[in-house]
């Protein structure tokens, strides 16, 4: 059809590959099918890990099957596939091309860890501070930034939940991970905060006191009350660390011949020559002063600065190697590379102050600021020893305004001096910190803002008297900086005092640059320098810091080092000088949406600072001591605790410092690639209905109501609860339970069905009850929507046997007793009487909806959405999206449940795979392996590697004991203990062992072989090693976590758990695969839609079929389907599939025609036909499909048969095709079999037919007498609009049948519950909905492929939930009404699905046999048929050629290519005539006898006492 | 003797107990360390003999799941 339209069009074969878009369930095995096929897969995820829904979910209905134990093979299967490769993290960006030449541009979120390298020990985890709710348990748990997504998840890696940059760091010069150690400390880790710190400043202490903090103002915290005192818990972290005895830090080996000078011992210099250190190069730092430290030593005073913080950073760097020369001027340069230097970086800061050119301003007691500041922090004006400086007259003035000034002024009134302040702006635009001016003012500095300085007065013998003044009008800064002011007339008066402190200003001493130097000065007196590089003109000299950049902060010096530093690294090492572009890095900031609802949902409680103690004012005059007491315990943790955690995941790196194997990356960016597929399959799931935004049902706001996902997690055993319910508000067993069904569907706003709901309901339901059976639950209905198969009879166990009440209305209200939690539901019964009734908990069974992203991602691949975002897809071809080669599945098609998703996932994959065909295998690969090694004349010599795995078992029991002990086990040749076994490192080293201790069996001791087994297997297949000579001793899930509370017991179960291991393995024998070919041919049993179908998808794919029909032609049942539904005619239809079916040469058509016999297996199966001519022919096909269709019930219910005007729909349907249409119809759903099981399209043929009537005859009286209108997904419009068009629905119970009499006139008699009355109608035609029946020989068919059927005749498929068109026998597929009653599209769908699981096996040319398989000693079998009975794969048969016991014909054979090892026929042989290999008696014993303390020979194994071992 | 120094061998399917044990273990549940689990196929492939084979070598208790 039109798919090869397209095809012809295109130029060249088209592209072997295919994106899998969504990693549910349905994208998974869209996936495996493709994989399975020949194609390589792209499978595209949004989140860290594939799984969808179906993952959260707790069990699946209608079996209760455990969904984690049915997804999870499929999880790792689809995980470990060579030929799919998992984009987790990832999304769909844009599409370019056409089908069969596609290419996509996805984007790939950073995941902060290496998925390859990461072996999931937990350990990032385990340090993380962040605390996140779980999205994956609905918000129930919390969980830490480092995740893995569920404990199965594939990959089995961990993630990191990173927003992007905080703020905080953002804002801050040097990259401070303030959330980091904020959150450190709210987790009372100070090392830990320390550490991080420390990575990006070596000056935590100086910082915790001086910092400006821009942290602060870019605090998001800000923005709903105050910002976090980031600087206050910076100092407390130091204050703490640095309360205990420094630890000298260790010396970095010099590896680096080059050596370094730095010319300033300044925060910028120190900071350069520490990171240069660490590098391994010899730093020498100059420094003029006496003492190191720069401007934080002796430009800050000591109130603000002690100098044992500073002396104690300082000390760090020196530790590292660092030599710093004191009281040493540079004169210049050229000296420094005289004496050896190979570079020189210049950070000697701005030191020298600034005088105004004013008269005065050089007397003798006028002082500059950095000169007085470093007077004072040399000593200079300690009591009795100021003889060498200016003594400080009684009455100081400083003019200026800024910080420095400030500094000046409160370090005058330490040495008791009256001091005054005078500068040019006003008091509130003064550049020193406002809070600062009030500690001034606090302390009795009286402050003259807006004040001109003219002149500086004095006595005759030149003492300062005063300094004259302007009162400032305005003043501005013109072009170039240039000043200029406007004073107030008549202002000028006199400021008194005895010293005046200039503190306007300062700037570098630059005297040692000689002009000659090569190195450029600017005009400010500043370096000039390239401010990427920070290379000065001189080759070879840098300078950062102050000195280039003029007066900063100490947090900028440290940035400025840290660049100056990677410059002079590049530098020598003769790389580029230019930084190499940085990535982008996202800023996380919360909206004011966000932060609005965290405050609405009480995650964010407004409260403010916690206050800082400062030391009381009449303490400080007078006094150097420090003014800012620090915070104490309590006070710092509740303070961090008021972070909002902007970026989620804090970059506190306690991951990437726990992490053994090195697989944290934290400077991991969004990667964009583009792929080449030829076709795309979307299936991108759905979001549940956000029921918190329908205010009525009070999620959100009301505890006690949580949606149905967030109960199927608490029902959950490994989720939140660990399978209690419990009421979220107190955490009490609920005793009244209340489901409300339909929230977010089938209401005004969504008018479609949601498909699931009833059944997860009555499914959670039924759940509850067994794990409370004292629970009252009451479901609050409008129809029980039990529409598929198994579906009705769930409903009427979870009502009959576990007494779930079910009510049929909406509810009216709902509201919360505030006392009591309890919700009290208001709702009406059926019969109109008005109920309030309390509930200890209600659970809103939410629809599906389909998310924004979804709908974007639609938008931006150009196909057709709805206005729901639901995905249209082609009449004809119903998994094609408008566009080409694009196909949706699952749910986003349409709501709908596993088992259909999973069938269109499969039929996508067909679909997509007859597009590709010609490319089947052109970019496959698999994987190659070293020959293997013949062991079967060596010795034992069996290795034992036991794991660490970090601190998961090294942490609770004694892992180097456990390894000494195995090296002393009968057999072992070789132990050793790893940190990581699985670590690719460890992984290959153990292969190196295996060939250099030729190592024959190995036993690795570590986590599962469910997830690692696969791994150590092809470890010894690369080693040379047959794979089944490996064994695992589970010592972490089974030993260390669960007996974690005792070393010694886990010790000694580590060391049982060994030797059981080493027992078996010394038994352990290679085991060998052998191809079987495969007939590349299929049958097709059943021309109807399902039959044509899969015959068309599989000939177009290439592959010959045989189609037996047995009518005389082609269509089934779709030739008596007349009226259109919802736009799509069937003939249509029919006629296209007819002529896809008789114009494909591949297919031989078998009409009139049965199959009579089959033998064989999957991939060589022989079946006869006996043609329409009576003649008899044998087909050899690989795989064969069942589609032999249903029949529409014709039994003697409501008097059908014995008058003309009772007639079935389908009937009904063929007569509306006529002139002879009623005046007035009753229609009766749920006749005779639908009583027992719902035939799912009864209620959407009525009211097709119902329409079509009033669409004919639009005065016609229809009534629809009903149980439950079952209609789901869209089909509930049909059911709107036949109300809005007078057709009337009367619900019936069961115990209250209609009665139908054709007396002369029809009558049927029914009761109507709303009205309370009984209700008489005279209708033209009494219309039954019969259900189908399974067609009369579909069981004979059954029993010549083995198949089962259930009790109600129809196929029965392996798996209900996740192998929906297999059988359980291998090689044989269903679709089609054989299976179940379905619609024309559905049964397309079902039928694409068989064909695509058929070329899994068709696409081969050998199907692998052997390995772990069930194998009969012929010798003792007796044909006794036991094992053909229990095998539940239908394996094994009787050869009767074969000879068995004695000699006798008729032993049984077991197909190797289709066991599945497990050995059930081995334990049931009552001769011990089968064995199953790598599984033989002793095989299976010698683990018992190990654990007792026997040798593998000291006991007697069943295979000893009458059984031959093998 | 105490609960620890037991052997009870719990014969665990492949395919849903063994990996429910996992399961277990991760999260932290405790139970005695006389538990010693050993896979099998299914549970299908064990029969009276591998029971009573285990008795006679002297464990305490046999414990099948699947």
């Amino acid at each position: 059809m039109d798919g090869f339209r397209h095809m012809e069009s295109m130029n060249g074969e088209p592209t072997g590959a295919v994106m899998v878009v969504g990693g549910g369930i349905a994208g998974m095995q869209a996936s495996l099918d493709l994989a399975d096929q020949g194609f390589k897969v792209y499978l595209v995820e949004s989140q860290s890990a594939i799984g969808g829904k179906m993952a959260q979910l707790d069990k699946t209905f209608p079996t209760n099957d455990c969904a984690m134990c049915t997804i999870s093979p499929k999880l790792v299967e689809t995980g470990r596939h060579p030929n799919i490769e998992l984009l987790t993290d990832a999304e769909v960006l844009d599409i370019a091309g056409e089908v069969g030449d596609y290419t996509v541009e996805v984007k790939r979120h950073p995941r902060y860890i290496d998925t390859d390298v990461c072996i999931a020990c937990g350990d990032c985890a385990t340090v993380c501070p962040i605390v996140v709710p779980d999205a994956f348990n609905e918000g129930l748990a919390p969980r830490r930034a480092a995740f893995k997504l569920y404990p199965q998840a594939v990959p089995n890696a961990y993630a990191i939940d990173k927003a992007g940059v905080a703020p905080c760091r953002d804002a801050c010069p040097a990259g401070q991970r303030a959330q980091g150690y904020i959150a450190l400390i709210t987790d009372g880790r100070w090392d830990d905060a320390m550490r991080v710190i420390k990575l990006d400043n070596p000056f935590p202490g100086i910082c915790g006191r001086i910092c400006n903090h821009r942290c602060e103002i870019a605090c998001t915290r800000g923005r709903v009350d105050e910002p976090i005192n980031i600087r206050a818990l910076k100092r407390f972290i130091t204050d703490k660390v640095y309360a205990r005895p420094r630890q000298p830090v260790e010396a970095i080996p010099k590896t680096h011949d080059e050596s370094i000078a730095i010319i300033g011992a300044g925060p910028c210099g120190l900071t350069a020559a520490q990171d240069l250190a660490m590098e391994g190069f010899a730093v020498t730092v100059y420094e003029s002063m006496p003492v190191a430290g720069g401007m934080l030593r002796l430009g800050v005073p000591e109130f603000r600065l002690p100098t044992e913080v500073v002396e104690r950073e300082v000390q760090d760097i020196v530790d590292l190697g660092v030599e710093i020369k004191l009281n040493h001027t540079v004169d210049n340069l050229d000296d420094l590379f005289d004496v050896g230097h190979n570079a020189v970086l210049i950070a000697v800061g701005a030191h020298e102050g600034v005088r105004l050119p004013i008269p005065g301003a050089d007397l003798p007691d006028v002082l500059i600021n950095t000169q007085f500041l470093r007077d004072m922090r040399l000593g200079h004006y300690d009591e009795g020893s100021g003889a060498d400086v200016r003594p400080l007259g009684r009455r100081v003035l400083v003019l200026g305004g800024g910080n420095v000034a400030i500094d000046v002024a409160r370090s005058a009134v330490r040495l008791g001096r009256e001091v005054h302040m005078a500068c040019l702006e006003t008091r509130d635009r003064m550049p020193a910190h406002a809070w600062e001016v009030e500690a001034a003012e606090a302390e009795g500095i009286t402050v003259h803002p807006g004040r001109t300085f003219e002149r500086i007065l004095s006595d005759d013998e030149g003492r300062i008297t005063g300094v004259e003044c302007q009162e400032v009008a305005s003043f501005s800064f013109g072009e170039g900086g240039k000043l200029s002011v406007s004073t107030v007339e008549d202002s000028t008066h006199v400021l008194e005092c005895d010293t005046v402190i200039f503190s306007v200003g300062q700037r570098s001493g630059l005297a040692f640059i000689p002009d000659d130097a090569g190195v450029g000065v600017t005009k400010q007196n500043t370096i000039s320098i390239d401010p990427h590089t920070l290379a000065a003109n001189r080759e070879g000299v840098f300078a950062a810091g102050d000195s280039v950049s003029g007066t900063s902060f100490v947090i900028e010096a440290v940035d400025s080092g840290h660049k100056a530093a990677a410059s002079l690294l590049r530098y020598l090492r003769g790389e580029d000088l230019t930084p190499p572009p940085g990535p982008e890095y996202p800023v996380a900031s919360p909206t004011d949406e966000e932060l609005g609802q965290r405050i609405a949902s009480g995650h964010i409680v407004r409260r403010p600072r916690i206050p800082l103690p400062e030391l009381p004012v009449e303490d400080r005059i007078g006094s150097f001591a420090e003014i800012e007491r620090g915070y104490d315990d309590e006070s710092a943790r509740a303070e961090a605790s008021r972070c909002l955690a902007c970026g989620v995941c804090s970059e506190c790196m306690s991951c990437a410092f726990a992490c053994g194997v090195n697989a944290v990356d934290h400077d991991m960016v969004a990667k964009i690639s583009k792929i080449d597929v030829g076709a795309v399959i979307l299936a991108p799931g759905y979001q549940v209905y956000r029921a918190e935004l329908a205010e009525e049902y009070g999620l959100g706001r009301y505890p006690n109501v949580i949606t149905a996902m967030q109960f199927e997690r608490m029902l959950s055993a490994s989720g939140p609860t660990t399978g209690h319910i419990a009421r979220p508000s107190d955490h009490a067993t609920p005793k009244r339970i209340a489901f409300l069904q339909c929230v977010g569907s089938r209401d005004q706003i969504r008018d479609y069905c949601s498909a699931v709901c009833c059944m997860y309901a009555t499914k959670e339901a039924i759940m509850a009850k067994e794990h409370e059976p004292d629970l009252d639950i009451q479901v609050f209905m409008m129809d029980m929507r039990a529409f598929s198969k198994g579906y009705w009879s769930y409903f009427e166990r979870a009502r009959d046997r576990y007494g779930v009440e079910y009510t049929r209305c909406r509810i009216s209200g709902l509201r919360e007793d505030p006392a009591t939690r309890n919700l009290m539901v208001r709702y009406n019964d059926e019969a109109g009487g008005l109920h309030e009734e309390p509930f200890d908990m209600v659970v809103l069974s939410v629809g599906m909806e389909i998310s924004d992203s979804v709908r974007e991602l639609g938008n931006r691949l150009g196909v057709e959405l709805d206005e729901y975002g639901f995905c249209h897809t082609a009449q004809f071809n119903p998994l094609e999206s408008s566009k080409p080669g694009i196909y949706a599945v699952g749910p986003f098609r349409e709501p709908k449940d596993i088992p259909e998703s999973v069938i269109e996932a499969s039929g996508a994959a067909a679909a997509a795979a007859a597009r590709l065909n010609e490319s089947r295998f052109s970019l496959t690969t698999t994987p190659t392996f070293p020959d293997e090694r013949d062991v079967s004349e060596e010795d034992l010599r069996i290795g034992v590697f036991v794991c660490h795995c970090g601190s998961n078992i090294g942490g609770f029991l004694d892992v180097p004991d456990v390894a000494d002990y195995a090296g002393t086990l009968p057999g072992v040749a070789y132990s050793e203990a790893n940190l990581y076994t699985c670590s690719q490192d460890s992984v290959k080293h153990i292969a190196e062992q295996v060939q250099e201790q030729q190592l024959n069996r190995v036993v690795v001791a570590s986590c599962t072989p469910l997830t690692h087994g696969p791994l150590f297997r092809d470890m010894l297949r690369s080693a040379g090693l047959n794979p089944y000579l490996f064994e695992m001793a589970n010592i972490r899930n089974q030993c260390s976590w669960v007996h974690s509370n005792d070393n010694e017991a886990a010790t000694a179960k580590a060391r049982d758990l060994v030797r059981m291991a080493v027992a078996r393995a010394g038994l352990l024998e290679p085991q060998h695969t052998f191809e079987v070919p495969v007939t590349k041919r299929a049958l097709v049993v059943g021309g109807g839609v399902a039959g044509m179908t899969a015959a068309a998808t599989l000939a177009e794919q290439g592959y010959p079929v045989d189609l037996v029909e047995r009518e005389e032609s082609l269509g089934g049942n779709l030739d008596r389907v007349r009226m259109p539904f919802q736009g799509k005619r069937p003939q249509d239809l029919l006629a296209e599939l007819t002529s896809r079916v008789e114009r494909n040469p591949l297919i031989d058509l078998h009409l009139g025609s049965r199959v009579t016999g089959s033998s064989g297996f999957m991939g060589n199966f022989t079946s006869t036909v006996r043609e329409a001519d009576g003649s008899e022919s044998e087909v050899e096909h690989g795989v064969t499909i069942l589609a032999t269709g249903g029949q529409e019930y014709r039994g003697p219910e409501y008097g059908y048969g014995t008058d003309p005007r009772i007639v079935t729909q389908q009937e009904f349907e063929q007569r509306l095709e006529t002139e002879d249409i009623p005046d007035s119809v009753v229609m009766i759903q749920c006749v005779g079999p639908a009583e027992k099981y719902c035939s799912r399209i009864c209620c959407t043929i009525a009211l097709k037919n119902a329409l079509a009537l009033k669409e004919r005859k639009p005065d016609a009286q229809v009534v629809v007498l009903y149980r439950d209108i079952r209609v789901y997904g869209f089909k509930e419009r049909s059911y709107t609009e036949a109300r809005e068009k007078g057709v009337l629905f009367v619900h019936y119970e069961p115990a209250e049948k209609p009665v139908v009499e054709a007396n002369g006139s029809l009558q049927v008699r029914a009761r109507d519950p709303i009205l309370d009355r009984a209700l008489e109608l005279e209708p033209d035609l009494v219309v039954l909905s019969m259900p189908v029946v399974p067609r009369d020989d579909s069981d004979e068919l059954a029993n010549f492929f083995k198949c089962s059927i259930d009790a109600d005749g129809f196929f029965l498929e392996a798996h209900v939930k996740l192998r929906p068109v297999d059988f359980s026998t291998d090689g044989v597929f269903m679709a089609g009404m054989a299976h179940y009653p379905k619609l024309s599209d559905e049964t397309m769908i079902q039928a694409q699905a068989a064909a695509a699981r058929a070329a899994r096996v068709l696409s081969r040319d050998t199907l692998l046999a052997g390995g772990q398989v069930a194998v009969v000693d012929h010798e003792l079998c007796t044909g006794c048929l036991t094992c053909v009975r229990v095998c539940p794969f239908s394996v094994h048969r009787i050869d009767p050629d074969q000879p068995g016991i004695g000699g006798i014909l008729g032993a049984a054979t077991i197909e190797a290519a289709i066991c599945r090892g497990c050995g059930v026929c081995v334990a049931e042989c009552p001769g011990h005539a089968i064995q199953l290999m790598h599984f033989t008696d002793s095989q299976a014993t010698a683990k018992v006898a190990a654990l007792l303390g026997h040798s593998p020979e000291g006991f007697v194994p069943l295979d000893s006492i009458g059984v031959p071992s093998r | 003797m105490s609960d620890d120094q037991l052997n009870i061998v719990a014969y665990c399917c492949e395919h849903c107990a063994y990996a429910a044990a996992d399961l277990a273990g991760g999260l932290r549940m405790q139970y005695p360390s006389a538990v010693k689990v050993v896979e099998v196929p299914c549970t299908g492939r064990i029969d009276v003999l591998t029971v009573l084979l285990a008795f006679e070598e002297g464990v305490d208790g046999v414990m099948a799941a699947g």
